[in-house]
């Protein structure tokens, strides 16, 4: 009984003791991650899988037009020598210069099919994650406003859960978009959807 | 839940590797102190709670409660009890009191690593005294926060067992 009163004691203490040396801890922590000369842990570089980017294609230019440089041919004399034999009376084609150029619906314009972005951020590989080899993927979902600015990220799926979360979601903040336009107008674009992998480097 | 656990362990680890070897002692001696703490508590709870009872019911059984004999009788009980039940007091409140003297104790170790490496480097290098100067300062911190937490403690159990005595005491009349 008293060897059951005095271990349970020494469990509560244990906990109280743990609980103190965090809180403590949490006191003098601060926010950027000290470089420490005890015990370092060389961490490799994470890489993020190079993200191809698609080319929106070109809208082709016309051909400039050959300048003519001969002289236009003379009029014929249209006086009609009554007395000549010859009669010079040919008739001219028009000539109609018919390229077939229509240079009203062509526009640059990202604003059909993905998002993409313009500026994205490589995010940080969490250190913990990077100590113990573990390696994953983050899906997160945000709102693309009218300015090109991400707001309201939210991770939709991840894997581990809740280890890449922050970091994807302070990398996905720092996006940058093309506005969507539409008839002319910017418009805020819901639920894009981007994943990140996070991969470590063999 | 698991990484939170891998978050605690981590973040706790790193400040023990900060404090230096003092933090380990402080750390032994919250854990006595601690220890000692829950089981006086339990120990009103249960065991003495019971030997109160026991007592009284004894002394209400006597015929005589009023001669010089009943009364140095009643001493001896109330005495048997208060013994038992401060037996371990002295040793909290010692632990209470050595929780910041230790504390300085890593203080000075770490400012004596401060000094070393600045007769070593000549000064002036602040980053490599920067471990030293950790070292100096949060042992200092943790014999201070393991002081405050006892000190509550063991100030709040000194003050219900003396009134637990003089309970019983006025009870025994």
């Amino acid at each position: 009984m008293i060897a059951i009163r005095w271990l349970i004691s020494l469990g509560l203490a244990g906990l109280v003791t743990l609980g103190l040396f965090y809180f403590m801890q949490a006191l003098i922590a601060t926010g950027g991650d000290l470089e420490q000369n005890t015990n370092v842990v060389r961490i490799v570089d994470a890489t993020m899988p190079e993200i191809v980017m698609e080319v929106i294609r070109e809208v082709e230019r016309p051909e400039p037009i050959e300048e003519l440089n001969e002289p236009p041919p003379t009029p014929p004399d249209r006086n009609i020598d009554m007395d000549g034999g010859a009669d010079l009376n040919i008739a001219r084609e028009n000539v109609d210069l018919d390229i077939g150029l229509d240079i009203g619906a062509a526009g640059l314009s990202a604003t059909d099919g993905e998002m993409l972005p313009l500026v994205n951020i490589q995010p940080q590989y969490p250190t913990r994650a990077a100590q113990r080899g573990i390696e994953g993927w983050c899906q997160v979902a945000f709102t693309v406003t009218e300015t090109g600015g991400v707001r309201d990220v939210r991770v939709v799926d991840a894997e581990p859960r809740g280890m890449f979360d922050s970091a994807s979601i302070r990398a996905a903040e720092r996006f940058r978009f093309q506005p969507r336009v539409v008839n002319g107008q910017p418009v805020e674009v819901p639920n894009v959807q981007y994943v990140f992998r996070f991969e470590l480097e063999e | 839940m698991y990484f939170a656990l891998l978050d605690l362990s981590d973040a706790i680890t790193d400040f023990m590797n900060r404090g230096g070897p003092v933090l380990w002692v402080i750390g032994m001696l919250l854990l006595v102190k601690w220890s000692l703490i829950f089981e006086r508590v339990w120990y009103l709870h249960s065991t003495h709670a019971k030997k109160v009872k026991q007592t009284l019911a004894v002394w209400a059984g006597r015929s005589d409660t009023r001669s010089w004999r009943a009364q140095q009788i009643r001493n001896m009980m109330v005495s048997e009890i208060s013994l038992d039940l401060k037996s371990t007091m002295p040793i909290i409140e010692t632990l209470v009191v050595v929780c910041p003297l230790l504390g300085l104790m890593g203080t000075v170790t770490g400012m004596i690593e401060v000094f070393y490496v600045m007769a070593l480097t000549g000064g002036g290098d602040a980053k490599s005294m920067a471990g030293g100067v950790s070292k100096a300062t949060i042992p200092t911190m943790a014999g201070m926060v393991g002081a405050l937490s006892g000190i509550f403690a063991s100030n709040w159990l000194k003050s219900r067992i003396d009134r637990d005595l003089e309970l019983l005491e006025d009870h025994m009349a």
